[in-house]
């Protein structure tokens, strides 16, 4: 009797968010699915038409579509691992408690919390032909002529992933930092008494230890990845000529400029199928290992 | 007993996990059946949606037709009387820049004087955020009553969607009668649907003080262009700052080469609607000829990397360019406060293929507004316009260096020497509109890659005709 009692009142307490999820998570996503086989301008309800398949057809022989999903995969592999593997080391460091670290600490933490847009915007600038990066490197006389960062088609995608890498490595290294806090130090201890290296005890002890959190620390990456919007637009819109083009800077044309919400709803599904596939890999192997 | 105890144990231990098992299969009974509603919920509001669409479509006409008869047959009378109650008009713009607050701002403040109990509701939207925001009123039916809307391929669109108020009929009470080049542009399947509120003309700026410097003279054609770009590199100047990362200016090298390559005027357009492949000879012949400037060295470095309205700016700002493109009003007045006499600055149109043709600028509406059908103060809405667009507004356009959609008939005399070019100018230029959105940014991105190198004139004609035909 009391239990059912406190279920309900566990039920009470949990409504909110139920609804919540439900309301702003569910029906929108179940919504946008419902549109991939429409097509709609995005002005009135009513001017939404059922198209059937038609939008995953015309996916298939999309060259940008292919070109963007080539360029997200890059941006994500390329800095998951980059992050991790910074994020992880810069933990490590940190946790060592030297003098310096805290201000370390803080330093690589602060451009998490700026907006990518302004990070963009300052990166932007100081990127530039006539920028100062540009001119640092033609008074040092290392260039002559200044290197065209984000004019370049081949080098704008991996100058918006750098600029990444720099905004989010405090973020990963945080959660390293606080998963490095759950092991218990005796262990390592033990460990470095019985002779063991540092790199047999990062190997053997810290990293099977930290696998949950690499787990945790690898999906937010790549989930972000999959979703990053706002430095690229404002890096470069997905220019020079489409170079940088990731999906979400796509589907924000294909929706908000061409006006096709059905063909947009396409590629944010993708995005969602990826991001779950992924996840869902990475869990696997985690449980595996365990 | 023990035994006994233990069968008791295990027969209550069944019976719980007996317990928890139908607590389970309820829970998820629950789950299955939510979810199934939802869905079901979701695809119904889709297809009902679909299936209003008929009587929805032909309500809307009649309340349509019903609110522009309304708004026609509204006299100042009428308008008086409906002043009397407390109204706002809300009027989204995303022109925060420059000399256009200024401009509404003036037009608010003679409306309000006028009609006391209205309230004009003024809010400025990055252009970034704009359409997404817009969209999304439109969908909720809670739209701006005026609001300014691209001149281009999502103008179309919008006529189209039955979310506008027609202004055909309106436009011809209390409004100037506009440049029919102007109403061209702004009819859609033969109506009008917005109000123009001025023009602009795209030329490239010069630095009147370093052509004097270094003994140069305005180019009178492309190879004059190139000839004064070398001499200002071999100086460590630059030619034309120009910032192509801002698609839209890519694309306008095209248009400004377009309007010399094609002697009719006319074959953009045809291409547009399909009348005409983008593989014409002129389309060709356009790109060549930007490919061919970029080749010179004309542009300043890094143009790809580069935004029009900071990166580009500062360079000819700064001095170390002599040249930018493209500039128009909107740009004349931030560009004139930065320089803050440091030099003076001039305009010319993008110069001709051979000397002695006449010089020939791109331009078309700048900034035009429109209702929204659902606007439940479209009378007011309308005399607002009418306060934005007649003489007095012409004047204060005027003042600010900006080009009036219809004749101005004030006192010129006074006039900077840019906004008399400019003036001067709009008589000649040529179209910059394409309104199918996919070919506009197949142009601007191959554009980028012209300027960027990494696309030939062929290769940027195919990708216009693999999607314009």
């Amino acid at each position: 009797m009391l239990l059912k009692k406190l279920q309900k009142i566990g039920f009470v307490f949990s409504l909110p968010s139920i609804l919540f999820f439900i309301f702003f998570v569910s029906i929108p996503v179940l919504f946008t699915i419902a549109l991939t086989f429409a097509e709609w301008k995005g002005f009135a309800l009513s001017g939404i038409r059922f198209i059937g398949f038609n939008n995953y057809i015309e996916l298939f022989n999309d060259k940008v579509f292919f070109k963007s999903l080539i360029n997200t995969s890059i941006f994500v592999v390329l800095t998951t691992v980059t992050l991790n593997l910074f994020g992880f080391l810069g933990a490590l460091i940190i946790d060592t408690k030297i003098p310096g670290t805290k201000f370390l600490k803080n330093a690589v933490f602060l451009p998490v919390l700026l907006s990518p847009i302004i990070i963009g915007i300052m990166w932007s600038r100081m990127l530039d032909a006539f920028g100062i990066i540009n001119k640092m490197l033609q008074s040092l006389h290392i260039i002559k002529l200044p290197i065209l960062f984000l004019g370049s088609e081949k080098m704008a995608l991996y100058t918006i992933i750098i600029a990444t890498i720099w905004q989010f490595t405090g973020y990963d290294m945080l959660i390293y930092y606080a998963g490095l806090q759950g092991i218990p130090k005796d262990i390592i201890e033990a460990a470095r008494i019985d002779g063991a290296s540092e790199r047999k005890v990062i190997l053997k002890i810290i990293i099977p230890t930290l696998s949950p959190v690499i787990t945790i620390a690898m999906l937010l990456n790549i989930i972000g990845g999959y979703k990053v919007f706002d430095i690229v637009y404002v890096m470069t819109a997905g220019g020079p000529n489409r170079a940088s083009e990731v999906l979400a800077t796509y589907l924000f044309q294909q929706a908000f400029r061409f006006n096709n919400m059905g063909y947009a709803s396409v590629i944010a599904v993708i995005i969602i199928i990826l991001s779950l596939i992924i996840s869902i890999i990475r869990f696997r192997l985690t449980k595996q290992s365990v | 007993m023990v035994l006994e105890f233990q069968e008791n144990g295990a027969e209550s231990k069944r019976k719980a996990n007996n317990i928890n098992r139908t607590k389970e299969w309820k829970v998820k009974k629950v789950l299955i059946i939510a979810l199934t509603l939802m869905i079901v919920c979701t695809f119904s509001i889709v297809i009902g949606c679909k299936s209003a669409t008929t009587a929805t479509t032909a309500a809307a006409e009649t309340t349509a037709a019903a609110a522009t008869t309304a708004a026609a047959e509204t006299t100042a009378a009428a308008a008086t009387t409906t002043a009397a109650a407390p109204i706002t008009i809300e009027f989204w713009s995303w022109n925060n820049e420059g000399a256009y607050p200024k401009i509404h701002e003036d037009a608010e403040k003679r409306f309000m004087a006028d009609y006391p109990n209205v309230t004009i509701k003024r809010e400025y939207i990055s252009y970034t955020e704009y359409l997404v925001k817009l969209k999304a009123v439109l969908v909720g039916e809670e739209a701006p009553d005026v609001f300014q809307i691209p001149w281009a391929g999502e103008y179309t669109e919008l006529a189209r969607s039955g979310q506008l108020l027609p202004m055909t009929d309106n436009l011809k009470e209390g409004f100037p009668e506009f440049f029919p080049a102007v109403m061209n542009a702004i009819s859609v399947d033969g109506d009008a649907w917005a109000v123009p509120l001025d023009l602009n003309t795209l030329q490239i700026a010069y630095n009147i003080n370093m052509f004097k410097e270094f003994g140069l003279e305005v180019p009178k054609s492309q190879e004059e262009l190139i000839a004064v770009a070398k001499k200002l590199t071999d100086n460590g100047k630059f030619g034309i700052a120009q910032g192509t990362k801002d698609l839209w200016t890519a694309g306008d090298t095209f248009f400004a080469q377009v309007a010399y390559s094609d002697p009719t005027h006319t074959k953009m357009a045809l291409a547009d609607a399909k009348k005409l492949s983008w593989n014409d000879p002129v389309f060709l012949e356009a790109a060549k000829n930007a490919d061919k400037l970029v080749k010179a060295g004309v542009y300043a470095p890094g143009a790809n990397s580069m935004d029009a309205f900071v990166g580009a700016k500062d360079l000819f700002v700064q001095q170390q360019a002599a040249m930018i493109y493209p500039v128009g009003n909107f740009f004349t007045g931030g560009l004139t406060t930065e320089i803050d006499k440091a030099f003076e600055y001039n305009l010319f149109p993008t110069p001709p293929l051979k000397a002695g043709d006449e010089f020939l600028p791109t331009g078309g509406v700048a900034e035009m507004f429109v209702i929204s059908k659902n606007s439940a103060n479209v009378d007011m809405a309308i005399e607002f316009l009418r306060y934005m667009t007649n003489d007095k507004g012409k004047d204060i356009l005027v003042a600010n260096d900006f080009i009036p959609s219809s004749n101005y008939s004030g006192d010129t005399t006074n006039l900077s020497e840019l906004a008399k070019n400019m003036i001067a100018a709009q008589s000649k230029s040529q179209s910059r509109v394409v309104y199918n959105t996919e070919v506009y940014t197949a142009i601007m991105n191959g554009m980028q890659g012209i300027f960027g190198q990494s696309l030939t004139p062929e290769e940027f004609i195919k990708s216009l005709v693999e999607i314009g035909g």
